[in-house]
């Protein structure tokens, strides 16, 4: 079977392939006449027209305007010259006196340039330019006398000259003709090789040429930068200036920028709604075009802008050209136009300029390729249409064959089988040899049977068939499972009465693969196996009760504590696993119990490991007691330690009745000593709850471990539930103290740096140092003082804030990062004194800072105005000064400004937040204010947040400002920015000169 | 049948698009922005080069090609955009990014034409620029963004130290006198007697001279609250200007001759000019004789001079840029080329190049710009320019009215009134030299009390005539 499959093909396949062979091949045949008969190519080439007539249209625009306009000079250069003549004659001098004399040629082309800028504003040019045949500035033979006037827009014109720019000239033109100099203005010309073609060409072709015509040597020039540096580019059209004898006076031309042909080129729907460009340019021999300018989107999408020669790929049907754009590597189709901008026989005949239409060749090609589309489309639906036909015709030929097949394949294979006739000859033998196949069959399965019976294997097999209603079953299948009820029929049996009996029999796991079964009375394990094949499923049952049986006894020994026989640690933790994992609905209310024997020691030592011993096995027997209904297990831990879990209970009380009884029962027992006396049970037990306390395991040891330690540490001998608030209170004690310790010992701690900044100046003026703690268990300086406060450790704190503060501005200063003259606001703690070595050790290391240092006090209720008082004293004496921090807040109020003589005073930032909303806080400020500055006290405003609390603040004339709205405290000083300083002296400018 | 199928597409992704948050590009479907701005020279240079690597890159990237034109002066692309936005014929269609100064962003916003950029930043972003060019741009008093601040200047003075270094050696004057504007009359004076009768002295952007100079002395000429303008014209503060200008210009200490005062400074005709930082950059490095003959020059940049005893005060000034109403594509993809540009290193970048001080806050720290011009190997004339530019907008209050109707108009008649008047007196004196009056007595009479009072009368004529 396997080998024919290759060849093997269905009838209905055999059908459908020529006729879509016939449909495919006149399709084709249409889509070819399509092609031949050049659909296809006429609206091609018709776009291809239109884009020819953009180009035509264009080009004969530009053309009039450059030849009719710009290039018409000769009017002009006729009066040029006639100035010039008439200067010359007028100083008695001739032509050639131009040469050398520079005063002359400053004084021609003063007069000259009056008609240049009338020039300028008819034709319509951006630029003008005449240069004499004569040096420039005296001695500086390379110089060449003249003017270049620039209008950026020819399209608008100024009354005044305000628009013209001087790009050549001396300065009394720029005067008289009140006329700006150009950036790159220079008093005269000066030519370099590189861009001064507009000049030199046409000179060479007077020098060649014999012509007395001076526009036969009009010349039009490649855009290029007049002045060097100048991105502004323009092309020009230059022609000499003759005087009657032919003698070359100088040069006259125009200049239009690329910007404003690109303006020009710019206009017209071609390319500001459709997707053209336009390229002016000079056509090369070759071919290729050299782009002077070029404008347009699409332009700018498929070219880059530094690319100056466009190279066609390939001429298209009516001379277009096809261009790939460097920018994507798409094709662009180009149509060509000349410009005829010189007389045949003329100097620069060969130089063919052209006006190059462009448009991206799919959005040229939009119209064919939508036709092309609906062509495709078509052929698609035809073909669609076509396959559903003929299928449905080779379907009608194929039905009887499939109905054959289906009363094949439905056929009981247990009983004989008759097929129905189709009529066709050949299939019908095909039928006959089906039937006659299917009666051996039969036979062979009932020899099958019969020799499974005989093995006598305590195997039990069962075969189910996915798609028939009976199931084949062994007899010891059946006898295995206790199946003789069920009623069956040559060794079958109903599909639905199977599955009932594997779903009632198979209730009791004992591993993967093992189960458990009550077969008349009596306990079996078997191991069920099952193979899924194609459409049948085959399984196995195998009698293992012996081999089990023996692994369970095993088991047991394993889990048993040898000495007291109940469980032992491994065990409890198999079963509690099992019980809070599978069978955790099982749980209900639970208590998980932790109980340590008190005296084990002192019995062991005293009446030796024997009596010790004794005493665990009794007490384990004891504990027996709290065994009740299946719903306990007790183990033993190790040594003196039994853990007992009692779970399944309905409510907490009734568990905890049963606890009290249990634990008052196990107290009252006790065993006889080797001499006779009778020794009670001393035991410490926590417990734990579940789920109230907890829901894992291992929390539940943990809280019944902690409440069992808590009662062997105040009152051995009793049982105590976990408590969770002592609990949480204990560890976080623990860990902080060590973390405040480790603080202390080891300096974990560094300092921040807030910015003050002074109002007078606007300008930085010192930091308050905020201290960091660096344990991670003690996140801010409030945790640390509190907790050293309540573990008497907070003089350790007192001595860290001076020696780490003054360290650490030392360490900024050695640095770089905070200057000598900044301020250094330093928290004090008022309780705590320091003593005479400390204060000496400041003085050693820090004395250079001390007159920085602000020491700032708070009046607290545990004051030791003493302290206080000799801190201040040491502090003014070493040149620093005081301020009264937190000011409004608690014990500092106006009391403490009256008793504490000091510099500053800084207002809380709870009076500072909203300050510019609240009425009250304002009312207060204001009276701080009054009193501190009758005193000479500076006022300093802690904690602004925002703009508007620094306006009020300022407003109220407070001397300093602190806060997050000038800047963070940070582990480096940092500057204060520019644009806050800036608002700050904006704000103290308002306030000083209302009226602007 | 593709028609369909699209129109389908299209109807149903209708109701997504009403709720896109943002405008979706395609770098397949360009969107090409005209931007029109005023630059020339070394600022268009870096302008286009700028506009070139945004198109190379995050353009290309995300379907956005700006194409910029040069309008040639700020009064030429004003001019145009006029024409454009009342559509009369032959003007060019309106640009989709333009750079206008309040007053003309002002007018083109009351025909409902400008577009609000705030619409597509974030409100984070917006804090990142200075305060006072934002508040500059919110035209309409609310927090619709109309002008985009890209880049900014100020005035400061420059003055050819050749020249400068010859006089001082002889008559021992001392920079120091340039802080302020009577220091300024004093050495102008000084150098006049020196020089044989040069002038010393000259300034264009004759307005900034008046509001900046009345607001120092404390009126603000235009105040403009909710786009309500109350003019202040006070005498005793006008007769301050007047002394300090009209004075010595009358008396050829200060002088004006060609159109602008750098092209006096280039040809000679004037020792130091105040001018804007982004022109300060083209302060000559040579001065060119009548006679095309030319010597080399330094220059000495200084801040802008204040009166004595006032707190300084500057000119805040440079367009912004304006997004004209469009498709949300188009005015996206401004906005997100706007944003490029200003980012710190880019408007550095222009910045630096061009003489313009940078538009966000972090840009115009000190140590930033310090930074970024050492990396770019910037010192020199341009150094020093960015120094002082830096250094006024630091420490000088930096000012700039808000946009009124009229007010084109009224700071013509700012810019025009005093300086015409300065220029009638200097010919009046001349004359009256001529017929034989002795020179001093000619400048008592020409800008004395009466003088000043007939002025002030005319000037507040012409203001009115303006603002009606």
């Amino acid at each position: 079977m396997a080998r024919n499959k290759q060849r093997e093909s269905t009838i209905f396949m055999r059908l459908l392939v020529p006729l879509v062979v016939i449909v495919l091949l006149t399709i084709g045949l249409l889509v070819l006449s399509l092609n031949v008969g050049g659909t296809f190519r006429d609206l091609n080439s018709n776009a291809l027209n239109m884009l020819d007539e953009r180009a035509q249209s264009k080009r004969q625009s530009l053309q009039s305007e450059m030849l009719g306009r710009w290039s018409n000079l000769d009017a002009t250069a006729e009066s040029v010259a006639s100035i010039i003549r008439r200067k010359l004659t007028v100083a008695g001098v001739s032509a050639d006196d131009m040469k050398t004399d520079a005063a002359l040629n400053a004084d021609i082309m003063l007069s000259v340039a009056p008609t240049l800028v009338t020039q300028l504003r008819a034709g319509g040019t951006t630029g003008i330019f005449v240069i004499l045949n004569g040096i420039g500035v005296a001695d500086q033979p390379d110089t060449w006398a003249g003017v270049y006037l620039r209008d950026n827009d020819p399209t608008t014109n100024s009354s005044t000259n305000s628009d013209v720019l001087l790009l050549r000239g001396m300065p009394p033109v720029s005067r008289e003709l009140d006329i700006s100099l150009d950036s790159f203005w220079k008093a005269s010309f000066t030519f370099n090789e590189a861009d001064s073609n507009f000049f030199y060409k046409v000179v060479g072709a007077v020098m060649e040429g014999t012509s007395s015509e001076a526009r036969h040597y009009g010349y039009w020039c490649m855009p290029f930068q007049i002045s060097e540096g100048d991105p502004l580019k323009a092309m020009t059209y230059a022609m000499p200036l003759f005087d009657r004898d032919g003698n070359v006076l100088g040069m006259i031309g125009v200049d239009m920028t690329t910007n404003y042909i690109i303006s020009l080129l710019n206009s017209g729907e071609f390319v500001r709604e459709a997707t053209g460009s336009y390229v002016l340019g000079m056509q090369q021999a070759d071919g290729s075009i050299q782009v002077a300018c070029a404008a347009g989107a699409s332009y700018k999408q498929y070219f880059n802008a530094e690319d100056t020669v466009l190279v066609p790929d390939q001429k298209l049907d009516n001379n277009s050209l096809s261009i790939t754009g460097s920018r994507n590597g798409r094709q662009m189709y180009a149509s060509v136009m000349p410009l005829n901008l010189y007389d045949s026989n003329t100097a620069f005949e060969n130089d063919q300029w052209v006006l190059v239409g462009m448009q991206p060749a799919e959005s040229l090609m939009a119209f064919s390729a939508q036709f092309r589309n609906v062509v495709g489309v078509s052929v698609v639906v035809a073909i669609a249409i076509s396959l559903i036909l003929a299928s449905l015709a080779s379907g009608q030929l194929i039905r009887p064959i499939k109905r054959l097949v289906k009363q094949v394949e439905s056929a009981d294979p247990g009983s004989e089988l008759t097929l129905e006739k189709t009529n066709i000859a050949e299939i019908d033998t095909l039928a006959n040899a089906i039937e006659t196949l299917n009666h051996d069959a039969l036979e062979d399965a009932a020899r099958f049977s019969t020799i499974m019976q005989m093995t006598g294997l305590q195997v039990g097999v069962f075969e189910l068939k996915k798609d028939e209603d009976q199931v084949f079953c062994s007899p010891e299948f059946v006898n295995m499972l206790d199946m003789g009820e069920v009623a069956r029929q040559n060794d079958m049996i109903s599909r639905e009465t199977f599955g009932r009996v594997m779903r009632d029999r198979f209730t009791n796991a004992y591993d993967e693969d093992v189960w458990r079964f009550q077969v008349r009375g009596e306990e079996l394990y078997l191991r069920y196996k099952q193979v899924e094949r194609d459409d049948r499923i085959v399984g196995t049952l195998v009698d293992v009760t012996d081999e089990i049986n023996t692994r369970i006894d095993l088991e047991r020994a394993r889990d048993i504590d040898a000495l007291t026989g109940i469980h032992n640690r491994r065990a409890f933790a198999r079963l509690t696993q099992d019980l809070f994992g599978r069978r955790r609905d099982e749980m209900g209310v639970s208590a998980l119990i932790m109980v340590d024997l008190d005296n084990l020691k002192f019995l062991n030592s005293t009446y030796g490991h024997d009596t010790g011993d004794s005493f665990i096995r009794a007490f384990a027997h004891a504990l027996g007691v709290f065994e009740q209904e299946n719903h306990s297990i007790v183990a033993r831990r190790s040594g003196d330690e039994f853990y007992m879990l009692l779970y399944g209970y309905d409510s907490r009380h009734a568990l905890e009745d049963h606890i009290d009884t249990a634990w008052q029962q196990v107290s009252s027992q006790g065993i006889v000593l080797p001499d006779g006396s009778f020794y009670r049970f001393r035991a410490s037990g926590g417990m734990a709850w579940y789920p109230d306390d907890a829901a894992t395991l291992s929390k539940l040891l943990h809280y019944a471990d902690f409440a069992m330690y808590k009662v062997k540490q105040d009152a051995k001998g009793n049982l105590r539930t976990f408590d969770s608030a002592l609990f949480n209170e204990e560890s976080y004690l623990i860990d902080a103290r060590a973390a405040l310790d480790r603080l202390i010992d080891n300096q974990l701690l560094h300092y921040a740096y807030q910015p003050i900044v002074s109002v007078k100046t606007a300008e930085l003026w010192g930091y308050e140092l905020l201290m960091r703690p660096d344990v991670p268990e003690l996140k801010n300086p409030g945790a640390v003082l509190r907790l050293a406060k309540e573990q008497g450790k907070l003089h350790h704190i007192e001595r860290l804030t001076w020696f780490c503060g003054l360290e650490s501005a030392r360490v900024m200063m050695d640095r770089g990062l905070l200057n000598r003259d900044m301020k250094l606001f330093i928290n004090s703690i008022a309780s705590q004194k320091m003593d005479l070595t400390e204060r000496q050790h400041i003085i050693d290391c820090y004395t250079d800072l001390l007159p920085q240092v602000v020491l700032e006090v708070t009046e607290a209720e545990d004051n030791n105005k003493g302290f206080t008082e000799r801190k201040m004293k040491f502090i003014r004496g070493n040149g620093g000064e005081v301020a009264i921090d937190d000011y409004g807040t608690g014990y500092n109020s106006e009391l403490a400004l009256v008793e504490i003589p000091c510099e500053y005073v800084k207002v809380d930032a709870s009076f500072v937040r909203d300050v510019d909303k609240d009425p009250n806080k304002q009312a207060l400020v204001k009276n701080l204010m009054s009193y501190a500055k009758a005193r000479g006290i500076a006022v300093l405003a802690e904690g602004v947040e925002t703009r508007n609390e620094m306006e009020t603040m300022i407003g109220f004339g407070v001397d300093y400002l602190q806060g997050f709205y000038l800047g963070m405290p940070r582990e480096k000083p940092q500057q204060v920015l520019q644009s806050i300083r800036m608002e700050i002296r904006d704000i103290t400018w308002r306030m000083q000169h209302p009226q602007a | 049948m593709k028609k369909m199928l699209c129109l389908l597409l299209a109807l149903l992704m209708l109701p997504l698009c009403a709720f896109a948050e943002t405008v979706k590009l395609s770098p397949d479907d360009p969107q090409v922005l005209t931007l029109w701005h005023y630059y020339n020279g070394a600022q268009q240079q870096i302008f286009d080069q700028l506009v070139l690597t945004f198109n190379e890159t995050v353009g290309m990237e995300k379907g956005i090609i700006i194409e910029p034109v040069s309008q040639g002066g700020v009064n030429d692309l004003a001019d145009k955009l006029m024409d454009s936005a009342n559509r009369k014929t032959g003007s060019d269609k309106m640009p989709d990014i333009f750079a206008a100064y309040a007053d003309t962003a002002h007018a083109v916003n009351k025909m409902g034409l400008v577009a609000d950029i705030a619409a597509y930043m974030t409100k984070e972003e917006q804090n990142e620029y200075m305060d006072s060019y934002m508040r500059e741009g919110r035209l309409d008093g609310n927090d619709a963004l109309k002008v985009f601040p890209i880049a900014k200047s100020t005035e400061m003075m420059m003055v050819n130290k050749t020249e400068w270094d010859a006089f001082a050696a002889d008559t021992g004057a001392d920079v120091s006198m340039l802080s302020t504007w009577e220091g300024v009359v004093e050495a102008a004076e000084m150098y006049y007697e020196w020089s044989g009768g040069k002038a010393f002295f000259g300034r264009d952007a004759f307005a900034n001279y008046i509001l900046i100079g009345s607001l120092q002395l404390g009126v603000e000429m235009f105040a403009v609250e909710n786009g309500e303008m109350t003019l202040n014209v006070n005498g005793d503060v006008m007769r301050r200007l007047w002394d300090n200008y009209v004075v010595p210009y009358a008396s050829g200490w200060f002088g004006a001759y060609g159109r602008y005062r750098s092209d006096d400074v280039k040809t000679g005709q004037l020792v130091a000019l105040v001018g804007s930082t982004s022109g300060a950059l083209y302060f000559p490095t040579e001065v060119t004789r009548d006679d095309g003959t030319t010597y080399p020059i330094e220059c000495i940049s200084l801040p802008l001079p204040n009166f004595e005893g006032t707190d300084p005060c500057a000119a805040q000034q440079g367009a912004g840029m304006v997004v004209s109403k469009s498709t949300p594509e188009k005015e996206y993809a401004a906005v997100v080329f706007l944003k490029w540009f200003t980012q710190e290193e880019n408007n550095i970048d222009f910045s630096l190049n061009s003489g313009y001080l940078p538009v966000k806050k972090t840009a115009n720290e000190p140590e930033v710009l310090a930074a970024a011009m050492d990396a770019q190997g910037i010192d020199g004339m341009l150094r020093e320019i960015i120094e002082i530019g830096s250094q006024i907008t630091s420490t000088y209050r930096l000012y700039t009215n808000n946009a009124f109707d009229n007010g084109y108009e009224a700071r013509q008649v700012v810019d025009t009134s005093m300086a015409e008047a300065a220029e009638r007196a200097l010919r009046e004196v001349e004359d009256l030299v001529n017929a034989g009056m002795e020179r001093e007595a000619a400048i008592e009479l020409m800008t004395g009390d009466d003088a000043f009072a007939r002025w002030l009368e005319d000037f507040r004529k012409e203001m009115n005539t303006a603002l009606k």
